[in-house]
């Protein structure tokens, strides 16, 4: 498990709709055991956008989100903000 | 169109011949796809969900390679892709034949191999119900492939495996797995679209090669680490390049082996758990350590934040979620490795050689080791053995080895010339890997030598595979060192554990009765016998052969940074 800082970061993601990029989405974070300290979905049949907040150093969480990116159906990650 | 495939029982296809199926079937428009895609070679086993598929398939140029084991089919497809660079494909049925390529997607996934592995599923409106055969694959496989597709629409299969394809191969390669429902693959297809995937390779970021050049100009004790990314890439003369430009020694992981000639007076040997202890020490010396097409997996790294404590780092890697993970870089380089030292090559037109001292400084400390590597080698054992093997089979041959302690040996003792001449499951250490991975081997380079080394615990996890090899009169040579034991286990435990040998003493078969039994050719070789006349002997005979040499049972590899520890408490034979 990466360090982590107390201080959540969150991050956004937009992925194809259905359950198999969600399910494929909720592997991933899982199975690289990312910090999440909270998670929200909101899936729809075309898209699905997830609000995810993950507690470890804003360098780290940049690394998560190079690799949510690189998955096939994710199509977007960003930081709110940013 | 009538959908006439929808009319036959998903369960019990009755073999009506394919023409009425015509124009196009689900199960037609898979060959199609993997023609289209340059296939040759399938390995697989087929199964009631995947019957369609197979009912298909002769009538078009695909040559299916029929295993014994779906495990083994997926080491095939392994095998055969690293040593040729492109797509390995295999094949399974639902349920426990998907079940089996798991192993085999788990490793390729590790190593970065590009596969692509088809599945036959139970019909669709017989999925969730807990039917005969059935697994949801397509979850389970999630965590070991790049991707994993369930193909529900008939119209999606053909795009879905071209897709499939350019996953696998695309950016860092890895396994991809397409799983589809038979009646899908009976299903009457209507579209041959292929949508091209979104770019996955980013562009170079200039201002880092620059950075990572000056840095090189300005290192005085630099070393370059090359791992499985640099043969991915086809980057070995851009990597020798670089060597020379700078005079820099260099130094491969385990998958790197064979990247640099080991003949070259800049290749130092490798370093991590089993690596050479010189090399382990330069690299807790260096001022620069320029990491290309590597991850710094903990057997090289060790206890990582005491790994290259004096070294600015350069990362350069193809996959931008590897930059950061274990080792923060000074300079990191999201590329391929072929483009990424290219680019620094371009910005290294005039360089001088600050490294002469440190160059002699690392030959200086590698005497004692060549000195007592020397020694040892006429003994009889697994350095006679592996130079027996290169002496003989000659400069083409190819070293696919098992995962254990002659694993460790070959990577320390196999003198690597040719380039991507060394397979092996590095990542994942998968037992078992060899054999099948040496089919495919075997397979690309049907008039190469192909050497299998594994242990007498391994060889006995795919050994139905010889029925394989017999069938395709593959030329595969393979050596077992045969200890007794599962030897890699057995020396941690007399490490760690106070010798309790729990369960690490094994027995097998006689391998030459064993050989015969699938009308093959093998020998026994005992301590003291003629390695030499046995391993000529193998590689005279046409085909297979098998050479069980049998070894000290308690013999160690040396040295070893135990797990998590650094190279200071690294254990020496001769401490």
């Amino acid at each position: 498990m990466p360090e982590t800082t107390g201080t959540a970061i969150a991050i956004e993601a937009k992925m194809a709709g259905g359950i198999y990029a969600l399910n494929r989405f909720l592997m991933t974070l899982q199975n690289k055991r990312m910090p999440v300290k909270n998670l929200e979905v909101n899936m729809g049949e075309e898209e699905t956008k997830a609000t995810i907040r993950l507690d470890c150093p804003h360098e780290t969480a940049r690394r998560y989100m190079s690799l949510l990116e690189l998955l096939e159906d994710v199509h977007e990650v960003w930081e709110p903000g940013n | 169109m009538e959908n006439t495939a929808h009319k036959a029982d998903f369960d019990a296809f009755d073999h009506t011949p394919a023409i009425e199926y015509k124009p196009r079937i689900g199960s037609e428009a898979m060959c199609e796809a993997l023609l289209d895609e340059g296939i040759e070679h399938l390995f697989g086993y087929p199964g009631g969900a995947i019957m369609p598929f197979y009912d298909a398939l002769p009538d078009y140029p695909l040559k299916h390679v029929l295993t014994r084991h779906e495990q083994a089919a997926a080491h095939a497809a392994d095998g055969y892709a690293r040593a040729t660079g492109e797509v390995g494909v295999c094949i399974a049925t639902s349920g426990p034949g998907a079940t089996n390529l798991v192993t085999g997607l788990a490793t390729a996934m590790m190593d970065s191999v590009p596969m692509v592995a088809i599945t036959g599923q139970v019909g669709r409106p017989a999925m969730g119900m807990d039917s005969f055969q059935e697994t949801n694959v397509m979850g389970m496989a999630l965590p070991f492939t790049k991707h994993s597709f369930l193909v529900e629409d008939p119209d999606e299969l053909y795009p879905t495996i071209r897709r499939a394809f350019e996953i696998a191969r695309s950016g860092r390669p890895g396994p991809v797995l397409v799983d589809v429902p038979k009646d899908v693959q009976f299903a009457a297809c209507n579209d041959n679209g292929y949508r091209r995937l979104k770019e996955a390779v980013p562009p170079i970021a200039s201002p880092g090669l620059e950075a990572a050049a000056l840095l090189l100009k300005k290192a005085k004790k630099p070393i370059i680490l090359a791992g499985h990314g640099v043969t991915l890439a086809g980057a070995e003369l851009e990597l020798v390049r670089l060597a020379e430009k700078t005079g820099t020694p260099v130094v491969t992981t385990l998958l790197g082996l064979s990247a640099i000639s080991n003949d070259h007076p800049l290749y130092i040997g490798w370093p991590g758990m089993h690596g050479q202890a010189s090399v382990n020490r330069a690299i807790d010396k260096c001022d620069l350590l320029f990491a290309v097409g590597m991850r710094f997996d903990d057997r090289i790294t060790g206890n990582a934040s005491k790994f290259a404590p004096n070294a600015k780092v350069i990362h350069i890697d193809i996959d931008p979620s590897e930059l950061g993970k274990v080792v923060k870089p000074t300079v990191g380089i999201t590329a391929d490795a072929k483009a990424a030292m290219r680019g620094v090559l371009g910005h290294l037109d005039s360089v001088e050689d600050n490294c002469a001292s440190w160059r002699a400084e690392i030959k200086k400390s590698q005497e004692s080791e060549k000195m007592h590597e020397e020694t040892a080698r006429p003994e009889y054992g697994p350095i006679r053995i592996m130079d027996a093997i290169k002496e003989i089979a000659g400069e083409e041959v190819r070293l696919v080895t098992d995962v254990g302690q002659h694993q460790m040996w070959s990577a320390q003792f196999f003198k690597f010339t040719k380039k991507n001449s060394h397979i092996t499951s590095g990542g994942l250490g998968t037992m078992g890997f060899a054999l099948p991975a040496a089919m495919g081997v075997a397979l690309a380079y049907p008039d190469e030598p192909v050497w299998v080394v594994a242990g007498d615990g391994g060889i006995q996890m795919n050994i139905q595979e010889l029925a394989t090899i017999r069938d395709m009169g593959l030329n595969i040579k393979v050596a077992i060192l045969n200890n007794g034991y599962l030897g890699m286990v057995r020396q941690w435990q007399q490490f760690f554990h106070n010798r309790r040998y729990s369960s690490t003493p094994m027995t097998g078969p006689d391998y030459e009765i064993f050989a015969a039994a699938y009308g093959l050719a093998g020998k026994t070789i005992h301590p003291g016998g003629d390695i030499e006349e046995a391993v000529k002997w193998a590689n005279e005979t046409e085909g297979f052969a098998i050479v069980d040499f049998h070894i000290d049972s308690e013999a160690n590899v040396y040295p070893m940074i135990p797990s998590g520890m650094s190279v200071s408490e690294m254990i020496e034979e001769h401490a």
